[in-house]
């Protein structure tokens, strides 16, 4: 290989030599009939939009859909997501989620819950609303305070995870144990984990304390049908 | 076929007579100059008729139609050389032998020529496709630079731009046919 560069002049002879102007009489006759055959092709082939010749599509192809459809539902798009950009600073997808969010950031704040100071009323049909006081007073002790039929109630129940049976009473008047049936409205504050699947429950607006995360107001019409509305404090 | 008048000429029959008859030589005879075959001439014909009836209302708006029409036949004619390459199917050339600005008659210096001429079309076809159409148009067709800037659709300093990129790309991939330096007193 030679070190040197061809000159201006050099490389352009080179080209006009290579590439010389001499084709055969014969051949440019049937090129020429080529070109006007491919040209006639050309021209026979089904008329295309000028969409499809800007981009390039097959003549072969036929779309799906006609190109107005397509025109349509493009349009149909840009205008939903016109709109959607337009909706207000919650939209309808949005809030689910960020109640998914609130109620797993609440349900991880429970877990760390060691006491807390509830007020529960519940209303049932049309019968009287009645009133409890939930204490969490130390982890898996609960002291439940109502007004019973025969005076003002009071239990201190020790409670393992699951809170389907109560195993102590110590105060009552004049009754000999708590009946699941008077404690059946307020399972759901008896422990975290009752009141952390509580605040999943339809029906219920929950206001979570947005420094600590922890349900302080529950209100509503749970799955039972009852009306109720619980005050939480937490010490 | 495009709608037809009543003397029986279609529009396609009538933008032909216009705009490609009067250019079907020189379009016949680039696509010769670029591909050096006759079946790769005829497919470069066929691929350039198509394009350039694709875009005849481009071509039929153009300041500059011929120079349109040229350059489309020219990207044609690369397209298949750089077709054929990727297929492996070009003329390959022997290895490198420096080119003589008289070449000497005879089989053996068919072959040198024949050598030469893929190396030179390799070239081309390795410049980017405004280069390679600019220098065709410019050194092979002899077009002015204000026809070559129409055809390109640039301003006349840019296509001088491509032609001089071009042919300064061309030269190094042409090296090997560059003569050996001359030394004083010449060779033998």
């Amino acid at each position: 290989m030679s070190d040197r560069r061809l000159s201006d002049d050099e490389v352009e002879r080179l080209l006009r030599q290579a590439l010389a102007d001499d084709l055969p009489r014969e051949l440019e006759d049937e090129l020429r009939r080529e070109a006007r055959r491919a040209w006639r092709r050309a021209a026979a082939e089904p008329r295309r939009a000028r969409w499809q010749d800007w981009l390039g599509i097959p003549a072969g192809w036929k779309p799906l859909l006609p190109q107005p459809a397509l025109v349509g539902a493009a349009l149909a798009m840009l205008g939903a997501g016109a709109v959607m950009q337009a909706a207000p600073a919650r939209p309808a997808a949005v809030a689910p989620l960020r109640s998914l969010q609130a109620s797993a950031l609440a349900s991880r704040a429970l877990a760390r819950a060691r006491a807390m100071e509830c007020t529960v009323e519940i209303a049932g049909g049309r019968g009287p609303v009645r009133s409890y006081r939930v204490d969490w007073t130390a982890p898996g002790a609960v002291r439940v305070r109502f007004d019973g039929a025969g005076g003002p109630v009071e239990w201190v129940l020790s409670l393992p995870e699951a809170p389907s049976s109560v195993l102590t009473r110590t105060t009552a008047a004049g009754e000999d144990a708590p009946r699941d049936a008077d404690l059946e409205p307020v399972r759901a504050y008896l422990s975290p984990r009752a009141l952390g699947d509580r605040l999943a429950a339809p029906g219920l607006v929950v206001t979570i304390d947005p420094a600590t995360h922890l349900p302080v107001r529950l209100e509503g019409t749970g799955r039972e049908g009852r009306r109720e509305a619980a005050t939480c404090r937490w010490p | 076929m495009g709608p037809t008048g009543a003397d029986g000429v279609s529009d396609d029959d009538v933008f032909y007579a216009a705009f490609l008859a009067p250019l079907e030589t020189r379009m016949l005879r680039t696509a010769w100059r670029i591909t050096r075959d006759p079946d790769r001439a005829r497919d470069a014909l066929q691929d350039a008729m198509a394009r350039i009836w694709r875009q005849r209302d481009r071509v039929r708006a153009h300041p500059n139609p011929g120079a349109l029409v040229l350059r489309i036949s020219i990207h044609a004619a690369i397209d298949v050389v750089r077709r054929e390459r990727r297929l492996g199917r070009a003329e390959e050339s022997g290895g490198p032998t420096a080119w003589r600005a008289n070449p000497p008659t005879g089989p053996a210096a068919e072959a040198e020529r024949s050598e030469v001429r893929a190396l030179v079309v390799d070239a081309i076809a390795k410049l980017p496709e405004k280069q390679a159409a600019a220098v065709t148009l410019r050194v092979l067709e002899e077009q002015p630079y204000e026809a070559i800037a129409a055809a390109l659709g640039c301003a006349e300093a840019t296509a001088r731009v491509h032609v001089l990129r071009g042919r300064e790309k061309l030269k190094d991939l042409l090296r090997v046919l560059a003569p050996a330096s001359r030394t004083a007193g010449g060779g033998p």
